[in-house]
């Protein structure tokens, strides 16, 4: 049932982060913007993700380079100037609860440069709470948060399932599927025996969250269903033969 | 039965033969006997086949789920081992105990416009026939032009032809010449109980002329208008009613008098008797049934009016707005005839006197269920692309090549697609795009593709007219994919055809 008192909160919450995000110290130090953010979640089996992100960044300024972060906790922390490049000194930091990775980039002009994070996300995925549930489906979701106060001109977020599982549906995304577009906002590629969930946001503003809600299962098929079909096809061969007799 | 029933039951006019609410009992031929036994094994193996394939590289799990479930109806309600309904039941439990859709949205199929649209106008009809309004106006087309077969044929495809100009909805044209074909088919001898290939031609035909004549007209169908639009926002060349129609025309009268000219001869072929009417005295005695009517009765003035009002909301759609204040829509202008023509002292008919088909709207919600499933789970979508990766699009290949293929998927994707609109948004921008990734001009391939948005003709729940045409009994799902594919790919040749002369001719295409 909805609860008006929750509901409050929640539409204060949503209206109070971008008005913080605005007003925060790191937001007004920063220099910077984001031409495209590339985040892939691989999840796995024991529930954590690695994640790996790959920023464009247009910075042109003196001091650290804040990038948005999305979760709780990171480990294994590395991120390189480029793919393989030099690597970056760079921390988790929470300035007034919210988290941004700290990069202590050093050069001022990084105008076009791309900078890759990767880190493992402890306990991302609660197997317990999603699923399996009805048809044997895990749902869970998956979201990019612009945690800084410039827009991010291209967000692709990127779902890897656990191996030995395969995506079923998707959910509510946000954005959302827009009636006049040809295709939806997400997608899935299945490659490599892993299934690969995309999904793509635009401009995405100061607060503003790339989602997805999806759901999956295991890839191991059951039998019942085809068994069931071949014995009704049998059966009906057998008792409906008359059918064809004298033809 | 009175000595005049009896009379009136030979010459094929009584109006008890045109019931379509009851199921009818047809005696199937030998190869109906075979397709029918084999139907059963022939669906379970495409079923267990696509459920146990692994799954495609751009398709989720509830997407090949959809797509198995679909595919093992169409062969149960092609091959008809099973009644086409229990097949729609069977295809509505299997996508929700599957897991493929909710339960909700499944069942929810059973409230949509098209549906409701369905028994509206099945209400309405009833209103035309039991006024003998259907009954006049067949007769006095019968009498005119119904000496044999082909000009009566011809004489429905001018009248679709003229009513695509000037009444947009498609479901609108169904509903008015509906009953008119259904009397002018028993004239022929092929009624609801006893169908003959001149009764299947005749609604084959007029199914055909009442979704292909819409795409002649820059304003027969809102997916042309969807289409036009697309093509402007993305190219910024404006598609004009004179180019659309010089364009689309010429190809979609070329297909329908060959269509005209092919059912009968070749696919569905007309015996002597058939090519006659079978009213005995010919005819002589058609005229004379439509003398013994008299004049124009008072009921069916009033059938005319309730008829006429409904109409004149579906036409004047566009200025609603202005008039009103609000939108009526073509459900909402349809359910408004029928609050009047149910009505007592005011209306025309009774409950009972209604002739609504109910298991052609089961089967027509279990095959929206199924279509609409396709399109939600994306493989409707991983089709299409499918079909172009099949083909290998790339840098390189040949303008005629790649026109070729572009009209062809775009002319044969309805059969997965049950929404016009849909298979437009997926379709316009993807062709532009592709056009545009290899350097060719946008528009020489959208909008020869854009032209063949209506020709939704193969499957009964392919467009709303389907479904209503479907629920005369006068074909078989068989025959509607039979000859819809003949004409689809007619149609297909002459796209070709006129995409190397015409189109080259009037600018449509600079190659």
């Amino acid at each position: 049932m909805n609860n008006p008192l929750k509901n409050s909160c929640r539409a204060i919450r949503l209206l109070a982060l971008p008005a913080f995000l605005l007003c925060s110290r790191p937001c007004q130090a920063e220099q910077s913007g984001f031409i495209s953010v590339r985040e892939t979640v691989a999840l796995q089996d024991d529930g954590s993700a690695l994640v790996r992100s790959a920023v464009v960044v247009n910075k042109s300024g003196p001091g650290p380079l804040m990038l948005p972060f999305s979760y709780k906790a990171a480990e294994e922390l590395r991120v390189t100037l480029g793919e393989k490049g030099a690597a970056v000194p760079a921390r988790l930091e929470e300035i007034e609860g919210v988290k941004y990775l700290r990069l202590e980039t050093g050069a001022p002009d990084l105008r076009g440069a791309e900078l890759t994070a990767t880190f493992r996300v402890p306990g991302y995925l609660d197997w317990k709470k999603a699923g399996p549930g009805e048809y044997g489906y895990y749902k869970w979701k998956s979201q990019y948060l612009n945690t800084t106060r410039r827009p991010i001109d291209s967000v692709t977020l990127e779902i890897v399932l656990p191996a030995g599982f395969i995506a079923a549906a998707f959910g509510k995304s946000v954005p959302a599927p827009a009636k006049e577009e040809a295709l939806p906002p997400y997608s899935v590629k299945n490659m490599d025996g892993r299934s690969h969930l995309f999904m793509r946001a635009e401009a995405l503003t100061i607060g503003k969250a790339c989602s997805l809600e999806y759901s999956f299962a295991a890839r191991k098929r059951s039998l019942w269903l085809p068994l069931a079909a071949a014995l009704a096809a049998l059966l009906y061969l057998v008792f409906f033969k008359d059918l064809v007799a004298g033809v | 039965m009175t000595q005049g029933e009896a009379q009136r039951h030979e010459s094929g006019l009584h109006l008890d033969d045109f019931t379509l609410a009851k199921v009818p009992v047809r005696k199937p031929s030998a190869s109906d006997r075979w397709l029918k036994y084999l139907g059963v094994p022939s669906a379970a193996l495409i079923l267990i086949y696509l459920l146990l394939m692994p799954t495609p590289a751009g398709l989720t799990l509830c997407g090949q789920k959809a797509l198995a479930v679909f595919a093992m109806a169409l062969v149960l309600w092609v091959t008809e081992p099973v009644p086409n309904y229990v097949a729609s039941l069977l295809l509505m439990v299997m996508l929700v105990t599957m897991g493929v859709w909710e339960e909700k949205k499944v069942l929810g199929v059973l409230g949509m416009d098209v549906i409701w649209l369905n028994v509206t106008a099945f209400i309405l009809s009833s209103v035309l026939v039991k006024t003998n309004l259907a009954k006049r106006l067949a007769l006095q087309i019968a009498v005119k032009f119904g000496r044999r077969a082909l000009p009566a044929l011809l004489a429905f495809l001018a009248l679709q032809l003229v009513l695509a100009a000037l009444v947009p909805a498609t479901a609108a044209r169904s509903v008015m010449t509906l009953p008119i074909i259904m009397i002018v088919a028993a004239v022929y001898g092929s009624t609801v109980k006893n169908p003959n290939n001149f009764g299947k031609n005749l609604a084959l035909l007029n199914l055909q002329g009442i979704n292909i004549f819409s795409s002649g007209y820059l304003t027969g169908s809102t997916c042309n208008i969807m289409a036009a639009a697309f093509i402007f926002d993305m190219t910024s060349h404006k598609v004009y009613y004179s180019e659309w129609l010089l364009g689309a025309f010429p190809v979609v009268l070329c297909a329908m008098l060959l269509s005209c000219y092919l059912g009968p001869r070749l696919l569905f072929r007309l015996t002597p008797a058939q090519e006659q009417p079978s009213v005995p005295g010919g005819i002589d005695a058609l005229t004379g049934e439509l003398r013994k009517m008299g004049p124009v009765t008072l009921a069916e003035w009033h059938g005319a009016l309730i008829f006429g009002l409904v109409l004149l909301l579906w036409v004047t759609d566009k200025y609603h707005k202005a008039l009103f204040g609000f939108e009526i829509s073509p459900v909402m202008a349809a359910l408004i005839g029928c609050v009047i023509a149910l009505s007592p002292r005011i209306g025309l008919l009774k409950w009972n006197e209604a002739d609504i088909p109910w298991h052609l709207l089961i089967f027509s919600a279990g095959a929206y269920a199924g279509g609409l499933a396709l399109t939600e789970s994306g493989a409707a979508q991983w089709l299409v692309d499918s079909v172009f990766e099949i083909f290998a699009i790339k840098p390189g290949i040949n303008f005629w090549a790649l026109y070729s293929i572009i009209i062809a998927v775009s002319m044969f994707s309805h059969i997965v697609f049950t929404s016009k609109t849909i298979r437009t948004i997926i379709l316009i921008p993807m062709i532009i795009a592709i056009a545009n990734r290899l350097g060719f001009n946008p528009v020489a391939l959208a909008l020869p593709a854009a032209f063949t948005l209506s020709w939704v003709v193969t499957l009964p729940i392919s467009g709303k007219p389907n479904v209503l045409f479907y629920g005369t009994n006068q074909y078989s799902i068989g025959d509607n994919l039979l000859s819809g594919l003949a004409v689809c790919a007619i149609g297909t040749a002459l796209f070709i055809l006129a995409g190397l002369t015409l189109y080259r001719a009037i600018g449509i295409v600079p190659y």
